[in-house]
């Protein structure tokens, strides 16, 4: 078994821009991810921060295979996942999961907390019957929700609570990797803190692999053992979250620093 | 902050917003008091529902539509503005005191050359000729640093990126050399590349143009980059204010000791964990009895859930106000465990300070 869960290799994703409406001609392309590669190892925290636009998502959405890459391989636990279809990505996608930005519209407002987190089970046909209401309340738990809010809907819950919920459906297959984008960036100050801290805890007891996507580099900092920058579709630079924030080595990401509002008015 | 009332450029007193709603009234800001003298500049940091739009919204008279009931008293040189008409506010308001929102996208309107927005702006308030408004909006492009200001003043607001339409709402909040600028997040919307710019420019502009500034915002980074005083607001209230060196090394307050705890920075070891305030901001249609932050406080006795704390000057700092019914030298000695790192169960063995039966 290697060290590296995941592994990317020149990988491309060119979004055409096209004219006119029934004949639709390409007349140029956004190369929002542009040639990139990097191995996340097993059981690591993995940043991956950048501006606005510059591919961050778009790379997440490619590892996750919810969009089709262009050109360059992505490999999963030693398979080659870059152009598998249909049945054959099912194994991925137990295997791999996401937590969103928003936790206002990624969670379905009519459904209860319990049936959002238990929605993996039911489509993987997994614990059944009066056992998945246990798992699904194990899991509540876990992420510090009450059990007994088990038959709540999203809006009784506030926008920690709701992200914790979606943190819950991510754990529930027990993913060999989970992609979080921007988890905490719709989130008030004093609850980030909160959904840093679990997400940072989670990720050390269950050994879980974690690729993190942010903009703020001081929360990729806290959060991240090695850290991606990338800008223009491009990572400019790898390395271990102590070495990056003390030497940068890109004139990009020393920008980035120095733009960093600092907590001290000196 | 030590300006006497009279030199005051606005003076906010006991300002209290209310909204009626089908579950109740909330109270969006529930009795606060500040001064900005003329040229300083003011940070107002809260989280949201803290009440900190709600109260510019209301120093400029845009509350009044919503139904809100407003009381209290604001002074801008000396002329009550809860008080003054339609016609006044609507003379004061893009004149001598201005406003920057958040969102520059949806502030500029996207059918209008940014030119012609700015001209507007201008005629609104002066009159003065077609030729010469277009003059002085090119100028104002140039003096928040937008490239090529002759050409841009043509440009239509999707032809700007995000950072130059913020630019052009500077410029237009500038038009008539305002003597107040509220900003309100300006720059939340923007990469942090850009918000550093952004910063940058509003404090040469403020300085340079002598202009005072209150700037709202929900990131302390932001505030520590920009502003002279500090008042921090939490569930309609001002519960710590300060010169903003005192507020970041020697904050009083147990909210304000919690925000700079739950902010990853880069200057403390990776490993030290975030202390992330337990619990949630309150309801403000049913605000907790006696202190509004002691379900969140750590620190909390039992009379602490009756007595409702005023905001007053810590001892031996006229300067800096607090609200918040621990003596201060526990307060003092609580924040020097914490600096360290420490949890709050931690630094109260440490400090000697009993309660936190929470």
């Amino acid at each position: 078994m290697s060290d590296n869960l995941v592994e990317v290799r020149d990988l491309v994703k060119h979004f055409p821009i096209t004219r006119g409406v029934i004949l639709q001609r390409g007349i140029a392309s956004v190369r929002a991810v542009d040639g990139i590669s990097f191995d996340v190892r097993r059981g690591e925290s993995f940043g991956i921060v950048g501006e606005t636009g510059c591919g961050k998502t778009t790379t997440a959405r490619l590892v996750m295979r919810l969009l089709d890459a262009t050109a360059g391989t992505i490999a999963f636990d030693g398979t080659n996942v870059t152009s598998l279809r249909g049945r054959a990505l099912r194994p991925l996608r137990r295997e791999v999961q996401m937590v969103f930005q928003d936790p206002y519209s990624s969670l379905n407002p009519r459904k209860t907390a319990g049936s959002i987190i238990a929605e993996p089970f039911v489509i993987h046909g997994l614990e059944p019957g009066a056992r998945r209401r246990s798992a699904v309340q194990a899991l509540m738990e876990q992420v510090g929700l009450n059990p007994e809010h088990y038959n709540r809907l999203p809006h009784e819950f506030s926008g920690g609570q709701r992200q914790r919920i979606g943190i819950a459906r991510a754990l529930a297959l027990r993913p060999k990797l989970v992609i979080a984008d921007e988890p905490v960036s719709a989130l008030d100050v004093s609850i980030q803190a909160q959904v840093l801290n679990l997400l940072r805890d989670l990720q050390r007891e269950l050994g879980l692999t974690l690729i993190f996507i942010a903009h703020d580099l001081s929360v990729v900092r806290y959060m991240c053992d090695r850290v991606a920058v990338m800008y223009l579709g491009k990572l400019v630079e790898v390395a271990s979250s102590d070495e990056l924030f003390a030497h940068p080595r890109h004139p990009y990401t020393g920008a980035l620093l120095s733009a960093l509002p600092v907590l001290d008015p000196e | 902050m030590t300006a006497t009332a009279d030199s005051l450029l606005l003076d906010v007193h006991d300002l209290h917003v209310e909204f009626d709603t089908p579950d109740g009234t909330v109270k969006a800001v529930d009795g606060i008091s500040f001064g900005v003298p003329a040229g300083t500049a003011l940070g107002i940091v809260g989280e949201s529902g803290s009440g900190k739009t709600a109260s510019a919204l209301t120093l400029m008279g845009l509350t009044r539509r919503d139904g809100a009931r407003v009381s209290g008293a604001v002074y801008f040189e000396g002329r009550d503005l809860l008080g003054a008409s339609e016609h006044e506010l609507r003379r004061i308001r893009g004149d001598q005191i201005a406003m920057v929102f958040q969102d520059p996208l949806s502030s500029l309107h996207p059918f209008y050359k940014v030119g012609a927005q700015l001209a507007e702006a201008i005629h609104a308030h002066r009159d003065v000729s077609r030729e010469a408004a277009r003059v002085h909006a090119i100028e104002l492009l140039g003096m928040v640093e937008i490239p090529d200001p002759r050409q841009r003043v043509d440009a239509y607001p999707h032809e700007l990126s995000g950072g130059m339409r913020q630019r052009a709402m500077i410029a237009m909040a500038l038009a008539n050399e305002p003597r107040l600028l509220i900003a309100d997040e300006p720059t939340t919307a923007l990469d942090v590349t850009v918000q550093a710019q952004i910063l940058q420019l509003i404090r040469r502009l403020q300085r340079e143009l002598g202009m005072a500034l209150v700037l709202i915002t929900h990131d302390l980074g932001v505030i520590a980059e920009t502003v002279d005083g500090v008042a921090v607001m939490y569930a309609g209230r001002i519960v710590e204010r300060g010169p903003v060196r005192t507020v970041f090394h020697a904050p009083e307050h147990p909210y304000t000791w919690g925000l700079l705890g739950s902010i990853p920075r880069l200057d403390v070891p990776r490993e030290r964990p975030l202390v992330p305030i337990a619990g949630r901001p309150p309801s403000l249609i049913a605000p907790p009895s006696g202190c509004s932050f002691h379900p969140r406080c750590p620190y909390v006795r039992e009379r602490h859930r009756r007595v409702d704390p005023p905001l007053e000057a810590v001892p031996g700092d006229r300067g800096h106000a607090v609200a918040c019914l621990l003596p201060s030298d526990q307060r003092r000695a609580l924040w020097a465990e914490l600096r360290k790192g420490r949890t709050p169960a931690a630094a109260r063995r440490g400090a000697g300070v009993e309660g936190g039966e929470a």
